[in-house]
């Protein structure tokens, strides 16, 4: 491929593409949310002044009411890309679940145990709990969370390394040992601070959009919070740049990624200075929510096409895109993109409905 | 013809099957509570509604919960776990599904979505919304989560009665397949059975009940158990529809399908009897320990119906398009001349374990052909099936697999392979005693192989084999 990546390439495998990276954005929102939430519940838990009635700081009670719910939506938002990914690399992606065997299954049983953790976290006497208690208990649940994003690098970086593939399994190894696995999983982990704040800034906003004149609880926090992700993800992308292999990094960087290069980077200065501009105002303005907003947009799409620009890199077109076209003659787009409206509509039906519930019994 | 070789893994004694018919089991019983209970909480909104039942509303409400902590959980992750699960068992089975279902997945997905998001406003914001929003809420949950049974039942019922689509090749030929309506039909009962059950236990521990308001909820939920009066009549439709074979094998062809399809019908028929006389019309109280018995003979039943569906393909996983080894019917002639594992990129992982080449060769065509459904030794174990054979016996049974046993595929290698399986077997079956020594292949002893599968043909068993 000599050119932008992915054009050139038949429609198939675009339709395919966009559809992956588009579910895949949605669940990566919900994930960052989790990830990093929990990670800062945990901080929290440890370092946090606690009010005399033992009732939780705002921004805490949010994240403790919205965890599971998150979790459920990213979970459920994780299908359709876990489908697409079968139909666009389906040999890569089997072959790494099955290298991986049972340590790669073990993601279920603590996403299981993770997941009732976060219900036990956020019960009310659970809260009231002393610290040495709380502590280890929201380690765990991130520890849960921190497995299961390592296990999902690990099993990437495996899907696209074909060449290891007979040695790993002669081994028997569970674990696959890389040296793209740690910066790659700190741009994930870094990266998904900003999407928490952005996420929470918005609920914070909404809690207190009616509270005249008076400064945002947790704005200065989200911003900090935000701010930090992005430094700290731009130093794990340079990090991750320097250990893959030269010739992903040109193709990124040259002909195959540049516009997504800029996208990213681009997208990361719109939120840099939408979260300064936050840190400098009395309140969560919605307008920097939204530039913010409009800036992960940009940066998570960015950063989805140069992920699959390096993926893509190392496959085998002349194999891959016969499939594609394979798959594209079975029937059911239609049905779907049907449903897709039908429920799509629903799903905001179902919101208004309890919003105009809510005002009613108000 | 390319083939794709997946890496296999070993589960020690437990047979592959046994894995993934375990979560199955424990998935399918949960997604089918979520399912039924969905309704039963319509049926319990409009009794609270409409003034029928006064404590319908608070059951509701602590039902929901009791829900969304056990199918949000568990029922969603073990859900991602059974795709995890049979790429595990079988990549090619499940890269086929996806393959031809993938926008039925899709917009089993939608509903999924709808699903949660219905079922969530509710578990937040039910009990501070009007009888006509719940209604609503409850409404959209529950068409939603039956519509998520509605479409995998075509695909996970396109396996067994792929019906015309054989021909067709289109998607609603597939998906609305012979087994299609019955298989849902009765997956709706035992849906609706199950949150009933269920229900019971709840009310059972749900605190702030007095024993006449538990009856109450008790008898009401009996309501939705009263259905599986047509449960035998569905059964036998869903029975009728598939293939002969098929039939077969789960009315007496095969002891142990036969004896699961006992369970599931024994459990079944106690269930509904005891509802309907008991509960229904006896008007008999249940306790939280009987009512959890009821509960785990649900169980049965489940796991005597899951073990049946599965097992009633054989040798196929995809009737008539892939045999259980994932091997196509296309590719067996193929690999009976260019050998079966000859180009197989991965190497054992125990290869010191076996002596000599013969061994490793046997191992690994074992590993491909045979571990799906054997162990060598532990469940289904081919030491403990075949160790009392003479090794000209192993030969025969083998090469003429598909008709010494026709809900096995045939062999799909050379007869050198066929050959290093037989003194494989042998070998194990002997404790596998060291200084064997690498033997050279006796060419009469191959020609009778290669005689043999040549009689047996590439296709199917079946009971009339030709002569």
């Amino acid at each position: 491929m000599q050119s932008v990546f992915p054009i050139g390439l038949p429609w198939p495998t675009l339709m395919y593409l966009f559809l992956y990276i588009v579910t895949l954005m949605i669940h990566v929102v919900f994930m960052n949310y989790v990830l990093a939430g929990s990670w800062y519940l945990v901080s929290m838990s440890l370092f946090e002044r606690r009010k005399p009635d033992q009732t939780p700081s705002l921004v805490a009670g949010t994240l403790r009411e919205w965890l599971p719910f998150m979790l459920s939506a990213a979970i459920t938002a994780g299908i359709a890309p876990l489908l697409f990914v079968q139909i666009l690399y389906k040999r890569n992606f089997y072959t790494a679940n099955l290298l991986l065997f049972h340590r790669w299954m073990a993601i279920l049983p603590v996403l299981i145990a993770a997941f009732y953790l976060l219900y036990i976290w956020k019960a009310k006497r659970v809260q009231a709990w002393p610290r040495y208690f709380t502590f280890p208990l929201g380690l765990l649940t991130f520890a849960g969370f921190a497995f299961i994003a390592w296990s999902w690098t690990e099993n990437h970086l495996l899907s696209i390394n074909a060449g290891s593939w007979a040695g790993h399994y002669a081994a028997g190894n569970w674990m696959y040992k890389s040296r793209e696995v740690l910066p790659r999983l700190a741009v994930w982990f870094a990266g998904s601070f900003p999407t928490l704040a952005l996420v929470l800034g918005w609920q914070l906003w909404y809690l207190q959009r009616d509270v005249p004149d008076h400064e945002t609880v947790g704005r200065h926090r989200m911003s900090m919070l935000a701010l930090a992700g992005l430094v700290t993800s731009a130093i794990a992308a340079a990090l991750y740049a320097v250990a893959i292999p030269p010739e992903v990094r040109e193709a990124i960087t040259g002909y195959m990624g540049w516009p997504y290069v800029f996208l990213a980077g681009s997208g990361w200065g719109v939120q840099f200075a939408s979260w300064l501009q936050v840190r400098r105002s009395a309140r969560l303005e919605k307008i920097w929510l939204m530039t913010a907003s409009v800036g992960l947009l940009m940066t998570l799409s960015g950063a989805a096409m140069i992920r699959e620009i390096i993926r893509w890199f190392r496959m085998d077109e002349k194999v891959l895109l016969p499939l594609h076209k394979q798959a594209a003659e079975v029937g059911g787009l239609t049905i779907f993109l049907l449903f897709f409206v039908v429920n799509a509509t629903l799903c905001a039906y179902c919101i208004l409905r309890v919003r105009r519930g809510l005002a009613a019994a108000n | 013809m390319d083939f794709t070789y997946y890496p296999i893994n070993d589960f020690g004694p437990a047979m592959k099957g046994l894995v993934i018919g375990s979560l199955g089991i424990f998935h399918v019983f949960l997604a089918q509570f979520a399912i039924g209970g969905g309704m039963l909480m319509c049926y319990f909104q409009w009794l609270s509604q409409t003034g029928r039942c006064a404590p319908a509303r608070q059951f509701v409400d602590g039902f929901f919960r009791f829900l969304v902590l056990v199918s949000f959980i568990m029922g969603a992750v073990t859900g991602v776990g059974m795709w995890f699960t049979s790429i595990q068992i079988s990549p090619r089975t499940i890269g086929m599904m996806v393959d031809e279902f993938h926008w039925i997945w899709a917009v089993e997905w939608t509903f999924f979505c709808l699903e949660i998001v219905a079922g969530y406003c509710f578990y937040r914001y039910g009990t501070r919304l009007d009888d006509s929003a719940r209604m609503t809420l409850l409404v959209l949950y529950a068409v939603a989560a039956w519509g998520s049974l509605f479409w995998i039942n075509g695909i996970l019922s396109w396996q067994l009665t792929p019906g015309i689509w054989l021909e067709t090749h289109s998607i609603q030929d597939g998906f609305f397949n012979p087994s299609f309506w019955p298989s849902l039909l009765y997956r709706t009962l035992v849906a609706m059975a199950i949150a009933a059950l269920v229900a019971c236990v709840v009310i059972n521990v749900m605190p702030g009940l007095d024993r006449p308001t538990r009856s109450v909820l008790i008898n009401r939920a009996a309501h939705f158990l009263l259905p599986m009066i047509v449960m035998p009549v569905l059964g036998v439709w869903y029975l009728m529809s598939w293939p002969e074979d098929s039939r077969a094998w789960v009315t007496g062809g095969s002891p142990a399908m036969s004896m699961f399809l006992a369970i599931g019908v024994g459990s079944s028929l106690l269930v509904g009897a005891y509802a309907t006389i008991g509960i229904w019309w006896g008007k008999l109280y249940i306790n939280g320990a009987t009512a959890t018995l009821l509960c785990a003979l649900a169980m049965a039943a489940t796991a005597g119906g899951e073990f049946v569906r599965e097992g009633a393909r054989k040798p196929y996983t995809v009737r008539e398009v892939l045999y259980s080894n994932s091997i196509l019917p296309a590719e067996v002639a193929r690999l009976r001349q260019s050998g079966s594992v000859t180009d197989d990129p991965f190497p054992l992982q125990n290869a010191a374990d076996y002596p000599t080449q013969q061994l490793q060769l046997g191992a690994k065509v074992f590993r491909f052909q045979c571990s799906i459904c054997h162990t060598m030794r532990g469940v289904n174990g081919l030491v403990e099936l075949t160790g009392h054979w003479s090794d000209d016996q192993r030969r025969l049974m083998i090469a003429q697999l598909q008709h010494t046993k026709p809900f096995m595929p045939p062999f799909s290698g050379s007869a050198v392979e066929l050959e290093s399986l037989v003194q494989l077997i042998g070998w194990e079956t002997a404790g596998r005693p060291e200084g064997v020594k690498e033997a050279s292949l006796d060419p009469e002893i191959l020609a009778r192989i290669q005689t043999w599968l040549d009689e047996a043909g590439t296709a199917q068993g079946s009971r009339h084999p030709q002569k």
